[in-house]
């Protein structure tokens, strides 16, 4: 049975002899070394935008980029490691120690306190008859 | 061929246009600003190792 249906879905074809577009590179230009020493002219793009180079050991890195002038800038970048103390404030150690054992002895306070509501000593069982 | 039409060519093409040293001697170059210009190629000679006298000079054997 034929039917009137004149729809043909259409494919795209393939074709192997179609030459790749060449895409214009993005992304950020540069390199991980050990020295900076060994970067070279060709590894920063003459368009303008800076290269970054990273040393291996992570210690510091670099933008370098043309200038106008026709000079090679370069910033360097260095790791800040986090103090943990840093957020600490600065108090005398002797102040914070005081500090410290007066908190733990009105806890311990606290805590006896909760042991004798909970726990009832025997044969002291007090009621007020009022 | 014009020379000149050449020339214009390679100056007003996309890669030249997104270079900014290009942009800037071009810039130069209309503004008769030819100590920066001369600068500018110094600058450039010293980063890349080169003398520029001596690197002028080799351009102009060519035409000879």
């Amino acid at each position: 049975m034929m039917y009137g249906n004149n729809y043909q879905p259409t494919y795209p074809m393939y074709n192997p002899y179609q030459q790749p577009v060449p895409s214009i590179p993005s992304g950020l230009s540069g390199k991980v070394l050990d020295d900076f020493g060994s970067i070279t002219i060709n590894d920063i793009p003459m368009d303008g935008s800076p290269a970054v180079f990273i040393k291996k050991d992570n210690s510091e890195v670099q933008l370098r980029r043309w200038g106008n002038d026709g000079r090679i800038y370069s910033v360097s970048y260095l790791p800040q490691i986090e103090n943990k103390d840093a957020n600490t404030v600065n108090v005398p150690s002797e102040v914070k120690q005081s500090e410290f054992d007066a908190l733990t002895q009105r806890l311990e306070g606290i805590e006896s306190k909760i042991d004798k509501l909970i726990r009832p000593t025997r044969g002291k069982e007090t009621k007020d008859e009022s | 061929m014009n020379l000149n039409f050449l020339v214009n060519q390679i100056i007003n093409s996309p890669q030249m246009q997104r270079n900014p040293i290009m942009s800037n001697a071009m810039q130069m170059y209309r503004n008769g600003d030819t100590q920066g210009l001369k600068t500018l190629c110094e600058n450039v000679c010293k980063e890349r190792g080169l003398d520029l006298n001596q690197y002028a000079n080799e351009v102009m054997a060519q035409f000879k």
